[in-house]
């Protein structure tokens, strides 16, 4: 404040830069707890950021990377010499678009049934179906390899011949693997979306209930026209995060889970296992840079376009 | 404000999603830091008196002798090498053992690192690219070419090196498989010397199923491949199949190792345009449309439907060696040489086998590079790395300790020449044992041979070389790096179709022109007029 007095003409400036320090000062314990984080992102997210010139460049090791060759736009060109760069993208987003659909639909559903159980077994339950949550996805994989294996799997040993059907060649059939991926991501995820609406709705006040009992509404009703109303912001704010993470796959779901079986890339291969594949299995490091470098632009895009619909139909909602 | 904060952090989303894809390798890389024998930096060894030419200074850099360094100093150099079983209690002590050989000869401090198969191309290529300390390399397994391309190799032709340096691998190596590492006029490589040809379709059944199916083996040499044909293989097949119906009759490995199945070359090292008559004319064609192909596929579709092969093959991830290993395999196959019953024997932990070989002996063009031992090109002293590649390659003592350890602790002289374990040392309690198979170094003709194999198996190898076809493509290499983006497209669609058709479990009639479409529109006509091009242009240099 003295400084203030002694010089007159920038004091605006400098009050206001004096008392943002101040109030960073007042603040400093959330930054503190922000710092970790913080020094996360920056080591993961920020520091890779200048290897993206790879993607337009020849690698070569003795160079390195700031010393490779500039080569255009070639790496990028292998992506749509095929249909790769169509198929990836619609599997990705396809995939997320299903999965948050059903994922809404179902975990509210099951929020809903666990909260009006009244047994004592409601525990139980709610622990049952979040186990699989905790499993990790090269588990899982066995775990569906057990049903589905051609030789000795469940299906094809034990089901098929008691229901007369044929067995079925499941690793080499693209068809039906939308449908068991899909399965399988409800099935190990429902039991952790559900809990967050869960918990809203125990956070309900139970008199509107009461109230509604009286004048006569029955289970459905007090559903329909007071938990899912209520829920609303929950199931908004929840999506929204889902869609802006929609160009980020389940890795281990499908990577692992298809046992790695060339004949279903084309209905599991989404841009991640493709990243993954170029740079570990054929060691491309451009070609897979430039893989990453289409992802990081297409998903800003979604991600941008997301927010603007949501903007136009509820203001408060958006991001930003 | 808060919209800027919120733009940023849209961002910083976004961005998160590409770091996801290359933060990928860096899990895989902690592995790769093998924990080495903390290396005491003790006092500079002198060099041995029949080496040292002036004692009068002591200089601490290179001492030179004319033109050729005797005295590298101390300088540093990493060897990193593959084989099966790394993690042994021995492996400090005769590392050390190599190391000491090393310094007292020539005052290079070695360092060896060893990766299993499965880990050697990953964690050579993390080093590789992160800069770390890594020699020599073998860039054959990384695959040649593209390493090549990468510009990791050294040129062993620039300033004479190899001339001055590796000599003994130049009168080792037979110069038209030296010629196989040369793009350009300059040497990226050395050919490992083992079997370079390969006996193709080798079959290597385990004895006791044969028994139980009644087999008559009066006809055949338990120690050879013995020729036989498709029927007979079929034939033999049905009567293992029904003598334990519980078990897979053969694994039938998949697309790498589709050049050890029949004579074409795959020149430039990918199986878009081929040499489908190697040994006779340098035309280039396409794999997929020949009626080999396609008869391929259709005998392992047979096999498939009538139950030799496992449903599963295709997504099984444990190799051959471990299903039969655990009882539910019979068969495998594999490249045919001398010693290969042997060989499969050990790897099944002692299980009698018999081998049959349905194909011809054959080199292909590729083979000399295939597993090429390399100097990195960021080498800060290729003198002395050529020396102890040039060890490497012809020193018994060096490839004699790598190989089998320390005479007297780990192994022992019989009275006909061969090793074996010494007395109160076996499988279970050696502390080095295995470490490599002898074909996994860059030369195994200067090693011993160990009781079980013939005594003179590198001089049959080194006869079963020089007798076999070869391919008349040797030394021709295809630089891919104008059509690396036809060169992506196509391998991602064989990876897709390969592990049907090579395991049968796909019908080959309707898969194999579905797969050819989809080749055509992703530029496999372009690319393999590239390669004929190419071959025509290095046929008339040659």
């Amino acid at each position: 404040m003295k400084a203030k007095g002694i010089m007159a003409a920038p004091a605006n400036t400098q009050g206001k830069f004096v008392r943002l320090l101040k109030k960073m000062w007042r603040f400093l314990p959330v930054y503190l707890m922000a710092l970790p984080g913080l020094v996360y992102f920056f080591i993961n997210n920020y520091m890779p950021l200048p290897g993206l010139v790879l993607a337009w460049k020849k690698y070569s090791t003795k160079k390195g990377i700031w010393g490779s060759k500039w080569i255009g736009w070639k790496n990028f060109q292998y992506l749509f010499k095929t249909q790769d760069a169509w198929i990836i993208t619609r599997n990705t987003i396809g995939y997320n678009l299903v999965f948050i659909v059903l994922n809404l639909v179902l975990a509210v559903a099951v929020a809903i049934i666990l909260s009006e159980l009244t047994t004592k077994w409601k525990k139980l339950y709610q622990s049952v179906i979040l186990l699989p949550h905790f499993l990790s996805m090269v588990v899982v994989s066995y775990l569906v390899y057990a049903f589905l294996s051609a030789e000795h799997g469940f299906v094809n040993s034990v089901i098929a011949p008691s229901f007369g059907f044929d067995r079925i060649q499941w690793y080499n059939e693209p068809k039906y693997w939308p449908f068991i991926l899909v399965f399988v991501h409800i099935w190990k995820g429902i039991g952790y979306s559900c809990i967050v609406y869960l918990s809203t709705i125990l956070g309900f006040d139970r008199e509107i209930y009461e109230a509604a009992a009286i004048d006569g509404a029955g289970k459905w009703k007090q559903i329909f026209t007071i938990t899912i109303p209520l829920l609303r912001p929950t199931i908004i704010m929840l999506v929204l995060l889902a869609i802006g993470r929609i160009f980020y796959s389940d890795f281990g779901l499908f990577y692992q889970v298809p046992m790695r079986s060339g004949s279903l890339m084309s209905v599991t291969q989404t841009i991640d296992t493709y990243v993954y594949r170029g740079l570990l299995e054929r060691n491309d490091l451009p070609a897979s840079t430039a893989a990453g470098v289409y992802q990081s632009i297409i998903g800003f895009i979604l991600v941008m376009s997301a927010n603007l619909v949501v903007r136009r139909i509820d203001k408060d909602s958006a991001l930003f | 404000m808060k919209r800027i904060i919120a733009i940023l952090l849209a961002l910083v989303l976004a961005m998160s999603l590409l770091a996801c894809g290359s933060s990928a390798p860096a899990d895989t890389k902690e592995d790769t830091k093998k924990e080495e024998p903390a290396k005491e930096e003790e006092a500079e060894p002198e060099a041995p008196a029949d080496e040292g030419e002036d004692e009068g200074e002591e200089e601490p850099a290179a001492e030179e002798d004319g033109d050729i360094i005797t005295d590298f100093g101390g300088a540093k150099i990493t060897v990193v090498m593959y084989g099966g079983t790394p993690e042994q209690a021995g492996v400090e002590r005769v590392f050390k053992k190599i190391n000491e050989y090393f310094m007292d000869k020539w005052n290079i401090d070695v360092d060896i690192q060893f990766f299993t198969f499965g880990d050697y191309v990953t964690n050579t290529n993390n080093l590789l690219s992160s800069g770390e300390p890594c020699d020599i390399f073998c860039s054959g397994q990384l695959n040649f070419t593209s390493t090549v391309a990468n510009e990791s190799c050294y040129n062993m032709y620039e300033d004479d090196l190899i001339q001055k340096y590796g000599k003994d691998i130049l009168t080792l190596v037979d110069s038209s498989f030296l010629k196989g590492c040369t793009i350009d006029g300059a040497l990226y490589g050395i050919p490992t010397m083992r079997d370079l040809a390969v006996g193709m379709w080798c079959i290597v059944v385990v004895r006791q199923y044969m028994e139980d199916a009644g087999y008559d083996f009066s006809k055949i040499d338990p120690e050879i491949c013995n020729p036989a044909t498709e029927e007979d293989m079929t034939e033999l097949f049905t009567a293992l199949h029904e003598a334990h119906p519980e078990m897979n009759v053969i694994y039938p490995w998949g697309r790498s190792l589709l050049n050890q199945k029949f004579v074409y070359d795959p020149i430039g090292g990918d199986d878009f345009g081929v040499l489908l008559d190697p040994i006779n004319s340098l035309e280039v064609s396409d794999l997929f449309s020949s009626d080999m192909f396609m008869d391929y596929c259709k005998l392992m579709h047979e096999w498939q439907e009538k139950g030799f092969i496992s449903p599963d093959a295709a997504t099984d991830t444990n190799g051959a060696g471990t299903q039969i290993t655990a009882g539910t395999l019979m068969a495998d196959t594999t490249g045919g040489k001398p010693g290969i019953v042997r060989q499969k024997e050990v790897e099944r932990g002692d299980m009698d086998s018999i081998a049959f070989q349905l194909g011809p002996n054959f080199v292909r063009a590729e083979q000399a590079s295939v597993a090429a031992w390399s100097i990195n090109s960021d080498c800060e002293n290729p003198e002395a790395a050529m020396v102890v590649l040039n060890a490497l390659y012809t020193d018994a003592t060096v490839t004699n300790l790598i190989l089998w350890g320390e005479e007297g602790t780990d192994y022992v002289f019989t009275e006909d020449g061969h090793i074996d374990f010494p007395e109160g040392i076996t499988k279970e309690n050696a502390e080095y044992y295995n470490i490599t198979p002898a074909w996994a170094l860059p030369c195994e003709y200067s090693t011993y041979v160990r009781v079980g194999d013939v005594i003179d198996l590198w001089d049959q190898t080194i006869e079963f070389n020089n007798t076999s076809d070869k391919s008349k493509a040797i030394g021709f290499s295809f630089d891919k790096s104008e059509y690396t983006a036809e060169y992506t497209a196509l391998t991602n669609i064989w990876d897709e179709y390969a592990p049907g058709l090579l395991f049968g479990i796909s019908d080959p009639e309707t898969t194999i022109p579905e797969m050819i479409e989809r080749m055509k529109a992703a530029g496999l006509d372009e690319y393999i007029e590239a390669k004929r091009q190419a071959i025509n242009e290095w046929a008339a240099n040659q």
